[in-house]
């Protein structure tokens, strides 16, 4: 034994050698790298998809929990059926014409549907209540939609061993993860009935009607009416404090109609996503409808402003993704101080007494009056 | 090349010695760069490795007739907007004028 390890141990620069050549030829003759890459990739999607399933898991227990908390009935099945079905067709975009009336009438059709589903299991609870289940519902679905087309691509990856397809999810899935985690965190915010910053529009809102009356004007959407140095202002917003967003379009509609389209300008306020380096709570005035929906409540505002001639401001409360979801912090309620500041400038300034002014509060109003 | 045992045991500790020492002068540059360049407080709030978490909920009691402001804790069924009583100073409504959150960063 001791006369072999000598003679390697004399030889170990042909060893070596030998040891060199057989990499080379394993490296640049064979699949083999490939195939430890392809296997590395696939073991690391494999634990993010892990993580991702810990999370959509997490995100149901919190809605279970608080389903089981206000007493309601069955919602296992409830929570399945919601996960699996509500699903929105887009309508034909090849012929445009009404296609914002169509898309309109699938998304509320959809959402209908689902009211009146989680009516029949809770029918008992209040409207707000059932907006902040449907809400946080909603997203542990967004969280479980993202998991499936993931796991899909996985497994389609790890089926063909198409490396690429596995090579583009491993570079993915970090920046996934990051981005996805605060959703289930969102969830807590909502079944408390905090504002999160999504509601920054409805915050603004506040600020200028206080307690003023609401009064309906559409489905989950209300409008309250002040006087600020002899301008009526005709504030719309979601109808709080549940988890909504109402149909703020569709009421800036009825209330010029019912105005005679006598409007001198219409402000819409919203929060908006920043861009990597900008601080949160920045507060940005522009030209246009400040509003984030898939089109047809934007449209109603634009069509309305143009109908009355009247200038359309944004003014818009800049923040990340995570933290328009999550509950609201310090600096975006310095935001909404400034962007109400804003807005009272704008009433002042850029209309006349006499005027009549709509502003609209954009945005989840969970947790505001 | 030289086989390993004609090397003197003396020249290969010197050399050992020679290499661990260069190994420790360019480890303690590396690290002063680094800590010239702020990494030790990057590192402390690394991002990926910590989460901004809500540990506590505050809301702003207001009167409003601006008179009277407090803080509390958020207690079940707080809203903004939510009368919760009438001012000690004036008699008025003493309402919820803001709820937030206040975040700590915990590691993931």
């Amino acid at each position: 034994m001791l006369i072999i390890l000598q003679q390697i141990l004399n030889n170990w620069d042909s060893i070596l050698t030998l040891l060199f050549w057989v990499l080379f030829f394993l490296y640049f003759f064979t699949d083999l790298p490939q195939k430890a890459q392809l296997y590395r990739y696939e073991r690391g999607v494999a634990a993010k998809l892990a993580m991702l399933e810990g999370l959509v898991g997490e995100s149901l227990n919190k809605v279970r929990f608080y389903l089981s908390r206000l007493n309601v009935r069955n919602y296992d099945q409830y929570i399945n059926t919601t996960l699996e079905n509500y699903f929105v067709i887009e309508p034909v975009s090849i012929e445009p014409t009404d296609i914002i009336k169509r898309l309109d009438h699938v998304i509320t059709s959809n959402e209908h549907k689902f009211k009146q589903d989680l009516e029949k299991i809770a029918p008992d609870l209040s409207i707000h209540t059932r907006n902040n289940i449907a809400t946080s519902l909603a997203i542990a679905s967004a969280l479980y939609t993202i998991y499936k087309i993931l796991r899909h691509y996985y497994l389609l990856g790890k089926k063909y061993e198409n490396w690429v397809l596995l090579m583009q999810l491993y570079l993915m899935m970090p920046q996934l993860i990051k981005e996805l985690m605060p959703y289930s965190k969102a969830i807590d915010g909502i079944i408390r009935g905090v504002p999160i910053g999504d509601g920054a529009g409805p915050l603004v809102a506040y600020k200028l009607i206080g307690t003023t009356p609401r009064i309906d004007i559409d489905e989950d959407t209300v409008y309250s009416i002040v006087n600020i140095e002899n301008r009526s202002i005709y504030v719309v917003k979601a109808k709080g404090p549940g988890a909504t967003v109402g149909r703020p379009g569709k009421a800036v509609s009825k209330l010029a109609e019912t105005l005679s389209y006598k409007i001198a300008r219409i402000i819409t306020i919203d929060a908006a996503l920043k861009l990597e380096g900008e601080k949160t709570g920045t507060v940005a005035e522009g030209a246009g409808a400040a509003i984030g929906d898939p089109g047809p409540e934007k449209i109603e505002i634009e069509r309305t402003a143009v109908r009355c001639n009247a200038p359309l401001d944004a003014v818009i409360i800049k923040m990340s993704n995570d933290e328009a979801i999550k509950p609201v912090k310090r600096e975006i309620l310095e935001g909404v101080e400034k962007a109400y500041q804003v807005v009272l400038d704008i009433i002042k300034n850029r209309t006349n007494p006499g005027d009549n002014v709509i502003v609209v509060g954009i945005g989840n109003t969970v947790g505001v009056y | 090349m030289m086989p390993l045992q004609e090397i003197s045991p003396d020249l290969l500790t010197v050399m050992l010695l020679t290499l661990a020492l260069l190994s420790l002068i360019i480890l303690t540059a590396l690290l002063y760069v680094r800590l010239r360049s702020g990494f030790m407080k990057r590192m402390a709030m690394n991002p990926d490795k910590y989460d901004e978490v809500p540990y506590k909920y505050i809301s702003i009691i207001k009167c409003v007739s601006n008179d009277h402001t407090a803080d509390r804790e958020f207690q079940e069924g707080d809203f903004v907007g939510k009368v919760i009583g009438e001012c000690p100073k004036c008699g008025n409504k003493l309402v919820i004028d803001a709820i937030y959150a206040q975040y700590i960063a915990r590691k993931r």
